[in-house]
């Protein structure tokens, strides 16, 4: 059990710096959310009730540090993490094309403002959304092996303990 | 029986308590408590300090030379709606400032942001450029024609209405005609990056490069 928290801190750290550096330095038009990635990731491997509790945690980081209206992104996270307690995605093939499908709603949620409707027209909503989702799977692919590779290392330590 | 149904618990727990922070930051947006905090690590960061007193004195340098402005009011923004290209954002003055619905929100260089939508007592929200619903009355700046500024596209936004036979070239400045009952004449919006000339339309289109990058201002001038 403290193992797994360990591991799970350690993602944390790394996923939340990562998403601070984006945030703060990149000058691009769109910046991947690499807790969106990573909430998918920790959800399609079972760790249900943590990825909800790390939906709104990362939900806050993440408005804090864009200037964005505290909790918004809380909740869209919460609805995606909430959708995909009920899927199972294993291969890595699969995996990226729930993280291109799930940026795509995430974008749209995002730019929705009720009663307005979207805030952009929809060629630039459809141009940048595919932008971010492809961005997002990129990212996606890196994170997902570079977690598989840290279970594995893992693993070993466990076994070079048990030893 | 809870613990069967743990996952709906959780979600709807942080969803409420989302919902929670959310009424809190934006109904109430910039709370008197919030703003004492807000002065009070500000004080303790120098640095920081030093910097934003800068900033302040660059704005009134440039609002001398501003005259289509009667009153000006400065700003800090508070939240910023989408991060990149936002077409709405907050600040932190309201009502109680003198702010109105309409008024002018320019950038610390008096570079047009856009225009206070709603106002609550301490604080405004501001459609910007940006906003698919922002249509603003322009003038090319060497040619004086009249067109109108469309948002909704990023990273440029479109000048519609140019007579094609116009001598516009890349690099004339737009600004505002005047002829708006939101904006006065004269402020800076962007600058001409690409002609589109096409033999079936009687316009020219006209991508424009606004001076205002939204995402890194801090502080913004509300004028009327």
């Amino acid at each position: 059990m403290n193992r797994k928290f360990i591991l799970l801190g350690e993602q944390f750290l790394v996923i939340t710096g990562l998403q601070i550096v984006a945030l703060n330095y990149l000058k691009s038009a769109v910046v991947p959310s690499f807790f969106l990635i990573w909430l998918l990731i920790l959800v399609w491997e079972e760790n249900i009730e943590i990825s909800l509790f790390m939906a709104f945690l990362t939900g806050i980081i993440y408005d804090v540090s864009s200037k964005g209206i505290y909790g918004i992104t809380s909740i869209i996270f919460l609805i995606i993490v909430y959708i995909n307690c009920f899927l199972k995605v294993q291969d890595s093939t699969g995996r990226i094309a729930g993280i291109f499908i799930f940026s795509i709603m995430y974008f749209l949620m995002t730019l929705f403002k009720y009663p307005e409707g979207f805030l952009w027209n929809t060629r630039t909503i459809i141009r940048y959304s595919l932008l971010f989702a492809f961005y997002n799977s990129v990212a996606g692919f890196f994170i997902d092996t570079g977690m598989r590779r840290l279970r594995s290392k893992w693993k070993m330590r466990r076994q070079y303990l048990l030893i | 029986m809870l613990w069967r149904f743990r996952r709906e618990v959780i979600f709807i727990v942080c969803i409420a308590i989302s919902v929670v922070i959310v009424r809190h930051h934006y109904v109430r947006k910039v709370d008197g408590i919030e703003n004492i905090r807000k002065e009070e690590s500000q004080i303790i960061n120098y640095e920081e300090l030093i910097a934003e007193n800068i900033r302040l004195k660059e704005i009134l340098d440039i609002k001398k030379d501003i005259s289509s402005l009667k009153k000006t009011v400065i700003g800090q923004v508070v939240s910023i709606k989408p991060y990149v290209f936002p077409v709405e954002i907050v600040i932190n003055k309201g009502r109680e400032d003198g702010i109105k619905e309409n008024m002018t929100v320019l950038s610390k260089d008096m570079f047009l942001i856009g225009r206070v939508v709603s106002v609550d007592r301490d604080s405004a929200s501001v459609m910007t450029i940006f906003n698919k619903k922002s249509k603003i009355s322009v003038v090319i700046g060497s040619t004086r024609d009249i067109g109108i500024l469309e948002g909704g596209n990023i990273p440029f936004l479109f000048v519609r209405y140019i007579p094609y036979d116009s001598y516009v070239q890349i690099g004339d400045n737009v600004l505002t005609s005047g002829y708006s009952d939101f904006y006065p004449k004269g402020i800076k919006v962007g600058e001409i990056t690409k002609i589109e000339r096409s033999s079936d339309t009687l316009f020219l289109k006209i991508y424009v490069k606004p001076f205002s990058c939204i995402s890194d201002i801090e502080e913004v001038v509300i004028g009327e």
